[in-house]
């Protein structure tokens, strides 16, 4: 029952289709499938951890008041501290997942749905500075954001058959079909979720 | 000069647009670029980030391993961001609030943590010039010429002033509206690039 909850809260609040954060890194992806599925573990692996070490810095943000224009900085630090810290993990333990991994660690990194995952869970905080935020309810919006990518890319690997199929007209083949396919799943969301 | 021009022009306008052809930086034209005013306010942001960034971190040496390359491209947006919002904050206040946090994701755009590798840091010095500069224009014309449709079918208006649309659907404004529109808008451009290069291979 809770990991149907779970999922079903993932696919609500869907940082891909409510938010259209990492639309890019799922675009590029999805032209290999088994790109896509290795990506999304890497991803919820960054937001999840990301989001774990986000608490002990947006308590130390909100006590000494730091200027929300450096708060960016230190959540890129944040990020810094996983990727470096990950790459040397993996070649520690073993070379072959080191060399199988390492790409989706450079690409997972940087981009719009890790930053932006760490950026919501804080407004999290923000918003209900008068209610105490737990360790746990960051990790779970950490483990939330990852596991909406990696629903909307097991979603994607399902519709790849049709959307890659001849009856696309020319114009609409890769990206424009793809968008629009988002566009749809995430209109149906929004009808669901405004109920 | 001048062919150096021409070339990097065709590339970055329409060949290789960063928005159109590559799919990159697509989050903030989806959810952000809803009116012209909010357009302005993302080509502002973007540009002088992207440029800036790009600009600086040109100077990092190519000896410095790949994973360090790409902590300090991202540390010196992140950098750059601080000015470019205070100045913001005087020019853009609505828009600045409006974007929230869509604005700072501007630090990790691919322009800057991936194109910088792929493309930009292979090449002279003036030529990256060139090319950086074209690319930004690519996107900030595709921005613009987007977020006027989408603000006359979302809200029958040009610029805030009204143009009396009739049928004006406010929900395009939301991001599942932008998917649409935008993937519409991406396969008319494909549409009419293939009529003009059979028109071009067929004069040839």
């Amino acid at each position: 029952m809770v990991i149907i909850k779970v999922l079903f809260a993932s696919m609500l609040s869907n940082i891909i289709f409510s938010k259209a954060l990492g639309i890019s890194t799922i675009l590029i992806a999805s032209k290999n499938k088994t790109n896509l599925i290795r990506l999304s573990f890497v991803i919820t692996f960054f937001t999840t951890v990301g989001s774990m070490l986000t608490y002990s810095a947006d308590k130390a943000i909100l006590n000494n008041k730091f200027n929300p224009l450096f708060w960016p900085m230190i959540y890129i630090i944040i990020i810094s501290i996983i990727y470096i810290s990950s790459l040397i993990l993996l070649r520690v333990v073993s070379e072959v997942f080191f060399n199988k991994l390492k790409k989706y660690i450079h690409i997972s990194a940087f981009n719009c749905i890790v930053l932006g995952a760490l950026m919501i869970t804080s407004e999290l905080n923000q918003v209900n500075s008068s209610t105490e935020i737990l360790f746990s309810d960051y990790f779970m919006m950490g483990l939330n954001s990852g596991l909406g990518f990696l629903v909307a890319a097991y979603i994607f690997k399902i519709a790849h058959v049709k959307l890659d199929s001849e009856d696309v007209p020319k114009s609409f083949k890769g990206y424009p079909i793809l968008l629009i396919y988002i566009g749809i799943i995430s209109m149906a969301l929004y009808g669901i979720s405004s109920i | 000069m001048m062919k150096l021009m021409d070339s990097s022009v065709l590339k970055a306008l329409y060949e290789k647009n960063i928005v159109l052809v590559s799919g990159m930086i697509v989050t903030t034209v989806i959810v952000c670029a809803t009116t012209i005013k909010s357009a302005l306010f993302l080509i502002y942001a973007f540009s002088t980030i992207t440029f800036l960034s790009i600009m600086i971190a040109s100077f990092l040496p190519r000896k410095i391993v790949f994973t360090l390359r790409i902590i300090l491209y991202t540390l010196i947006a992140s950098l750059v961001y601080v000015p470019v919002a205070m100045l913001a904050q005087h020019i853009f206040n609505t828009e600045v609030v409006q974007f929230g946090m869509y604005f700072p994701l501007l630090i990790v755009n691919a322009m800057l943590v991936s194109q910088t590798e792929v493309d930009y840091f292979r090449i002279s010095k003036p030529k990256m010039l060139c090319s950086v500069i074209f690319y930004i224009l690519g996107f900030d014309i595709v921005v613009m010429i987007f977020s006027f449709i989408r603000e006359m079918i979302s809200f029958g208006t040009v610029n805030g002033n009204i143009v009396g649309i009739s049928l004006s659907t406010e929900s395009l404004s939301k991001p599942f509206g932008g998917f649409i529109l935008f993937g519409l808008f991406m396969a008319m451009f494909r549409f009419i690039m293939n009529i003009i290069k059979s028109w071009k291979a067929k004069s040839e």
